[in-house]
C-alpha cells in the first residue's frame, strides 16, 4: 500500500447531455494521506462537488467517470462493483453535505439514521446501534443525547443537524471524510463550533478530511494542503502555508484578494472581473484567460500543464512559470 | 389524539346542519310533480285525491316545518319511504349500496396496488420505455370517456367473444347459491371493474410517479446513498416513506367514492348500485332517496377528509394534530 490513502489520478468526469458534453472533471489529480485534510476550492461550477461524487462513484446520470483511476488504500474505486461500492460508503468512506436542513430524512428520527449505517456496516443489533448513536451524538457534543436520539430531524436547528450528520458520518470511523461546503449553510458562530468539532475528531479518530469549499479562511483554518479548481481542472496544487504566502495563478491572487481584511480600509472588496466560462463553450486555451489580467499571447492558443515551482507547489499557468524560471 | 378525533366530530355538526338546510331547499326547488310520480305518469287521478295524498305526505306544509319534521325523523333514524320502490328508504339503501361498495372496493385495492409500484418503477426509471409506455397509458386512460370504454368492452368481451356476460350482477333466473354465486358475481364483476380500474390508474400512476419524482431528487436521499444503503433501501425505505405522504391526501378523498359509486358505469353494465338508485331516485323526484342518499354522501366526505388528517399526523412526523 502506498503512502496515500487516497490517490486520484487523471480523472474525468463527463456529463453527456443534449446539448453536448460538460466536461465537469477534466483531469484531475490530488492526492491524500493518511489523517490529513485537503481542501478543494473552487467557485460554483469549478467542478468541486462532482470530484467528490466520483470518489463516492455517485455521480448521476448522465454524468459518467470514463477515465483515470481512484485508488482508496491501494485499490481502485473505479473497478469496484456497485455492491463493494455499497459496502465501502458510509463505512470507509462517508461524506456530509452543504444542506444541513434537508441533508436529514425528515421522516426517520436521527437516531433511527445513524443506527442505519451501524446495523448496515457494522452487524450490530438495534440495541448496540441505539447506544452506539447516543455516543455518537455525546461525541459531536449534542446535549441530551439520550431525549436527541428520538427527536425528528425538524425538531433540531441546522447547527444540531450538521452535528447529526457528522455523527452519522463518522459512526462507523471512516478513514475518509468527504465534507461538502459543510459550514456554507450556517450561521458565522455555528461554522466555527463545526470546524472545530471537525479538527478535534480528525485528531482524536485518525480520519482524513476531503473539504470541499469556495471559502479561503475555512481553508487556512483546515486544511494541510490546497487545490484550487477551476473549470473541471486543478490550477494550483499547494501545501497550505505555501498557498498563502506564495500564491501563483492568477485565478488563486484574484481569489485571495476577495478575502476581506481588517487591516484594509477599502470600502469594496476585489472581485473577479468576469463571468465563468460557459461550460459548453470553454476558451479554446487556458480557461482563465478571458478574466485574467496577466495574460499574454501564449494563454489564447495553448493549454497550460500542471508544473512544479516550488517543493510541493504546482501550477497551471504560463505566466505564473516562466516568472519562476 | 383522542381529543382531537372527539373536537373534529363536534365541529362537523353545524357543517352538516347547514349542508342538510341547503340540501332540502335546493331537492324542494327541484322542477317536477313528486305526486304523479308516485301515482304514475300517466295515471288521472282527480285534484282532490293529490291533496290527500299530498297531506299524508306532508308535503303541503311551508318549508320551514318541512324541515324541521324531516330533520327530526332524519334523527330517530327514519328516512322515509321511497315513492318508487315503495318501501323504507334504508331498505332500499342497504339493498343496493354493498353492490357499489363490492365494486368500488375491489377497484380501490387493484388501483393503488397496481398504481403504487408501477408509479415508483416508471420515477425511478424515468424516460425508460416503461415510463414512457404509462405515458402513453395514461393519456389515453383519462381522456377515454367510461361509457364509451365500457361499451367496446361489452362489444368485445360480450358480445363478440362471449367470454363475460354482457350486464347485470347475476345470471338471470340462476339460483346459484356459496361459491358458485360468488364466481356468478365475480364473472359479472370483471368488465365494470376494468373500466373502473383503468379510469383511475390513469391519473393515480400520474400523480404516484410525480410526488416520488419529487422526493428522488431531495438531498436526504442522496445522504441515504453516501451511507451506503442498497438501491432498493433507498427507494423503497427512505424515498417512499416521503413520497407516501401525498398519496395519503389521495386515499382520503377515495374513502368516501367507495359508496358514492360510479352512476355512469353502473348504468352502462347495468350494475345494481347505488348510483343507479340516486339517478333514478333524481329523475322520479323520489325525495327522501334523493335527501338521504346525499346526507350520506356529505358525511362520508366529511369523514373521510379527518381519515386524511389523522392519516397525515400518522406518516408525517412534521405535522402535529392539535
Amino acid at each position: 500500500m502506498s503512502e496515500f490513502l487516497l490517490d486520484v489520478k487523471n480523472v474525468k468526469t463527463h456529463f453527456f447531455t443534449d446539448k453536448g458534453v460538460v466536461k465537469a472533471v477534466d483531469g484531475v489529480d490530488f492526492k491524500i494521506k493518511k489523517g490529513e485534510t485537503l481542501g478543494i476550492v473552487g467557485e460554483s461550477g469549478s467542478g468541486k462537488s462532482v470530484t467528490s461524487m466520483s470518489v463516492m462513484q455517485l455521480v448521476e446520470e448522465p454524468g459518467k467517470t470514463i477515465e483515470g483511476a481512484i485508488k482508496f488504500k491501494g485499490e481502485d474505486l473505479l473497478q469496484k462493483t456497485t455492491e463493494e461500492m455499497q459496502t465501502i460508503r458510509g463505512n470507509e468512506i462517508s461524506m456530509i453535505f452543504q444542506e444541513p436542513m434537508t441533508s436529514l430524512n425528515p421522516v426517520f428520527k436521527v437516531g433511527e439514521q445513524i443506527m442505519e449505517v451501524l446495523m448496515l456496516h457494522q452487524d450490530m443489533s438495534r440495541e448496540e446501534a441505539k447506544n452506539k448513536a447516543i455516543e455518537m451524538l455525546k461525541i459531536v457534543g449534542i446535549p441530551r443525547a439520550e431525549r436527541v436520539v428520538d427527536d425528528y430531524p425538524h425538531q433540531l436547528s441546522g447547527g444540531m443537524r450538521q452535528r447529526v450528520m457528522i455523527a452519522m458520518a463518522l459512526a462507523c470511523e471512516p478513514s475518509l471524510l468527504i465534507a461538502d461546503e459543510p459550514t456554507t449553510a450556517l450561521d458565522v458562530t455555528i461554522q466555527a463550533q463545526i470546524l472545530q468539532l471537525m479538527n478535534e475528531l480528525k485528531k482524536k479518530l485518525g480520519t482524513a478530511i476531503m473539504l470541499i469549499t469556495h471559502d479561503l479562511g475555512v481553508v487556512a483554518q483546515m486544511a494541510d494542503h490546497v487545490i484550487v479548481m477551476y473549470c473541471g481542472k486543478v490550477v494550483e496544487d499547494a501545501p497550505v502555508e505555501e498557498l498563502f504566502e506564495n500564491p501563483s495563478h492568477p485565478y488563486t491572487k484574484g481569489l485571495m484578494k476577495s478575502i476581506p481584511s481588517l487591516d484594509d480600509d477599502k470600502r469594496r472588496l476585489d472581485s473577479i472581473e468576469g463571468m465563468v466560462p460557459h461550460p459548453l463553450r470553454l476558451p479554446k486555451g487556458c480557461y482563465f484567460e478571458p478574466r485574467c489580467p496577466y495574460a499574454i499571447e501564449k494563454c489564447k492558443t495553448h493549454k497550460p500543464e500542471l508544473k512544479e515551482i516550488a517543493s510541493g507547489h504546482k501550477v497551471s499557468c504560463f505566466v505564473a512559470t516562466e516568472e519562476v524560471r | 389524539m383522542l381529543k382531537y378525533i372527539l373536537r373534529r366530530l363536534l365541529q362537523m355538526i353545524p357543517v352538516i346542519l347547514i349542508i342538510s338546510m341547503l340540501l332540502f331547499i335546493l331537492v324542494q326547488a327541484m322542477p317536477g310533480d313528486p305526486i304523479q310520480a308516485y301515482l304514475g305518469v300517466n295515471s288521472k287521478v282527480n285534484p282532490e285525491v293529490k291533496e290527500r295524498i299530498k297531506a299524508k305526505l306532508g308535503l303541503d306544509k311551508p318549508i320551514h316545518i318541512q324541515y324541521i319534521m324531516w330533520l327530526k325523523r332524519m334523527l330517530t333514524g327514519d328516512f322515509g319511504e321511497s315513492i318508487e320502490y315503495k318501501r323504507p328508504v334504508s331498505e332500499v339503501i342497504s339493498q343496493f349500496i354493498w353492490n357499489t361498495f363490492l365494486l368500488n372496493i375491489v377497484v380501490f385495492i387493484l388501483a393503488f396496488g397496481i398504481s403504487i409500484p408501477v408509479g415508483i418503477i416508471c420515477a425511478v426509471k424515468k424516460y425508460s420505455r416503461t415510463d414512457n409506455f404509462w405515458t402513453v397509458f395514461s393519456l389515453i386512460g383519462i381522456s377515454m370517456p367510461s361509457f364509451f370504454f365500457g361499451l367496446l368492452l361489452i362489444f368485445g368481451f360480450a358480445v363478440n367473444l362471449k367470454i363475460f356476460p354482457i350486464s347485470g350482477m347475476i345470471t338471470a333466473g340462476s339460483r346459484y347459491t356459496g361459491l358458485a354465486y360468488a364466481l356468478d358475481v365475480a364473472k359479472h364483476m370483471v368488465l365494470p371493474t376494468i373500466v373502473l380500474t383503468i379510469g383511475s390508474l390513469a391519473s393515480l400512476v400520474r400523480y404516484v410517479r410525480n410526488s416520488m419524482l419529487e422526493v428522488i431528487k431531495q438531498d436526504y436521499i442522496r445522504t441515504a446513498r453516501s451511507k451506503g444503503l442498497s438501491e432498493k433501501v433507498v427507494i423503497y425505505r427512505h424515498a417512499f416513506r416521503n413520497a407516501l405522504i401525498p398519496i395519503v391526501t389521495l386515499i382520503g378523498i377515495w374513502i368516501p367514492t367507495l359508496f358514492t359509486g360510479a352512476i355512469i358505469t353502473e348504468r352502462v353494465f347495468v350494475w345494481p348500485g347505488i348510483g343507479r338508485v340516486l339517478y333514478h331516485g333524481v329523475i322520479m323526484r323520489d325525495y327522501n332517496i334523493v335527501m338521504t342518499l346525499n346526507m350520506f354522501f356529505a358525511i362520508l366526505m366529511l369523514m373521510g377528509n379527518l381519515l386524511q388528517d389523522i392519516g397525515y399526523a400518522l406518516v408525517d412526523p412534521r405535522v402535529k394534530v392539535e
